[in-house]
């Protein structure tokens, strides 16, 4: 196994993120992580990548808490976060600098084939900076990828080229958790669901159990949640 | 790639501005000051006036520089960039310590630069420096590192409460009743903490030229150096405590 969350709720005043939270993540996965805005997707992500700690309920990766455990998580955030001088090249530094894990010449690949212009971060498309800031993640060896809203507001060509990546990216040793409002488009790539309705976990299933039921993941997302 | 150095390099590249804005104070201010002399002539008085408007310039551009420094935490989180460096296996007490040498750095820089600023145009004036300039590097260095204290002390309160209307209220108040705290302490412990020091004092003032200056130079002892020793101290306890909250704090 290689993460876990133990009847996690994590509170915001009086409002529950998430509420008694429970599941396994385990190497070889990719999963979706699906829902409504505000059912939570978000905080079960920053919980994972250690960026929020529970307030009742454990979350371990790899057996430990995952502050303790940073080396190992690969986190994208759902925001556009890099700073507006920087360039592809002056981002390979600073992920050199900070992630000990960070694979240069994968990520010089991966901007080659995602396609992210030799420009300052301010000039460029909203497209063009995801596409950047994933390059940036998938080019770390780590073993959780954290990718919190990868396809969202952005063209089709880049949302293609962006799920492309994904899979020949793909790692048996890595699990990689995708939260998506896109579900149509990128359920080809879950082996795994898990559909967040109001901070509850409202349905974990393998996509393949689904697709047997003749149902697709866009189905169950919207029989669930609807 | 060392994590040390992209930090330092990304703090440079975030105050590029800044430390240029620095620069053009210091040069506008040495061509100033000359004119300032010519204007008003070469006398005590114009020396004087140059003295303590570099002094002010300086303090008021160091303040301005820590507000900046501190406020970067904020915008920093509100621009979800906090996640880019929590997320990094590197400790936080480095991050800190970055931001801590470079506003050490740039203070001290500029400060120095100022001071030779005026030395000179003192000089060209007839009035020598009232220190030695070693001795003054050292001022400025424990000046500048007595300055980092607020800034590591506003980074702690940042770091440990998500900036809003709330918290600021608590950060002003929680800010002088720590102050209020912290002055009850040095009264209460101030003389036992002053005899366990060395005895140290920077160098009184020598005055070579202008007689006059001299006989009210000569009067000044010197500066004590215990209340930068305690600032030292304490800046290193802001820093631990920034520290540590800065492994719990949330992004």
């Amino acid at each position: 196994m290689l993460a876990k969350l133990s009847h996690v709720t994590k509170r915001y005043g009086k409002t529950d993120g998430v509420h008694d939270l429970s599941l396994e993540l385990h190497p070889g996965q990719a999963v979706g992580l699906l829902g409504l805005n505000g059912s939570g997707k978000t905080t079960t992500l920053k919980l994972l990548a250690g960026m929020l700690f529970p307030t009742q309920g454990r979350v371990e990766v790899l057996g430990k808490a995952p502050r303790e455990n940073r080396g190992q998580i690969a986190y994208l955030s759902d925001a556009d976060n890099l700073y507006a001088w920087m360039t592809p090249g002056d981002a390979e530094r600073f992920m050199q600098g900070l992630y000990p894990d960070f694979n240069p010449k994968r990520y010089r690949e991966l901007l080659a084939f995602l396609e992210v212009p030799q420009q300052g971060y301010r000039s460029m498309s909203r497209g063009q900076r995801a596409r950047l800031r994933l390059a940036m993640v998938l080019a770390r060896d780590a073993r959780l990828f954290l990718l919190d809203e990868p396809l969202s507001g952005i063209d089709v060509i880049s949302r293609d080229r962006i799920l492309k990546s994904l899979v020949l990216e793909w790692r048996e040793d890595a699990c990689l958790v995708l939260s998506t409002h896109e579900v149509s488009e990128a359920e080809g790539i879950f082996e795994r669901v898990l559909l967040l309705k109001e901070g509850r976990l409202a349905m974990d299933a393998k996509a393949e159990d689904l697709r047997s039921k003749g149902q697709s993941v866009k189905d169950a997302f919207i029989e669930v949640l609807a | 790639m060392n994590a040390f150095t992209t930090l330092l390099w990304l703090e440079f590249r975030k105050f590029s501005g800044f430390g240029l804005a620095l620069l053009v104070v210091g040069v506008l201010w040495f061509f100033v000051a000359r004119q300032f002399f010519e204007w008003n002539g070469s006398n005590l008085e114009s020396a004087a006036a140059v003295f303590g408007i570099t002094f002010l310039s300086a303090f008021v551009a160091s303040m301005a520089f820590l507000v900046a420094l501190a406020q970067d935490f904020a915008r920093e989180y509100r621009a979800g960039r906090w996640a880019l460096l929590l997320g990094s296996p590197r400790p936080g007490w480095l991050h800190l310590a970055v931001k801590a040498l470079f506003g050490l750095v740039v203070l001290t820089l500029f400060n120095g630069g100022m001071w030779l600023v005026q030395a000179f145009w003192l000089g060209q004036a007839g009035v020598n420096l009232p220190f030695g300039l070693g001795a003054s590097a050292w001022l400025y260095l424990l000046g500048g590192l007595a300055l980092v204290v607020p800034a590591l002390f506003t980074g702690l309160w940042i770091a440990a409460y998500i900036p809003g209307k709330a918290t600021t209220l608590a950060f002003f108040i929680g800010a002088i009743g720590l102050g209020q705290v912290l002055e009850w302490s040095a009264r209460l412990f101030g003389n036992w903490f002053y005899e366990l020091l060395p005895p140290w004092k920077l160098p009184a003032p020598s005055m070579e030229q202008n007689p006059a200056v001299r006989v009210q130079w000569e009067s000044f002892p010197g500066l004590p150096t215990e209340g930068f020793v305690l600032l030292a101290v304490l800046t290193v306890l802001f820093f631990l405590a920034t520290s540590r909250l800065w492994q719990e704090v949330e992004a």
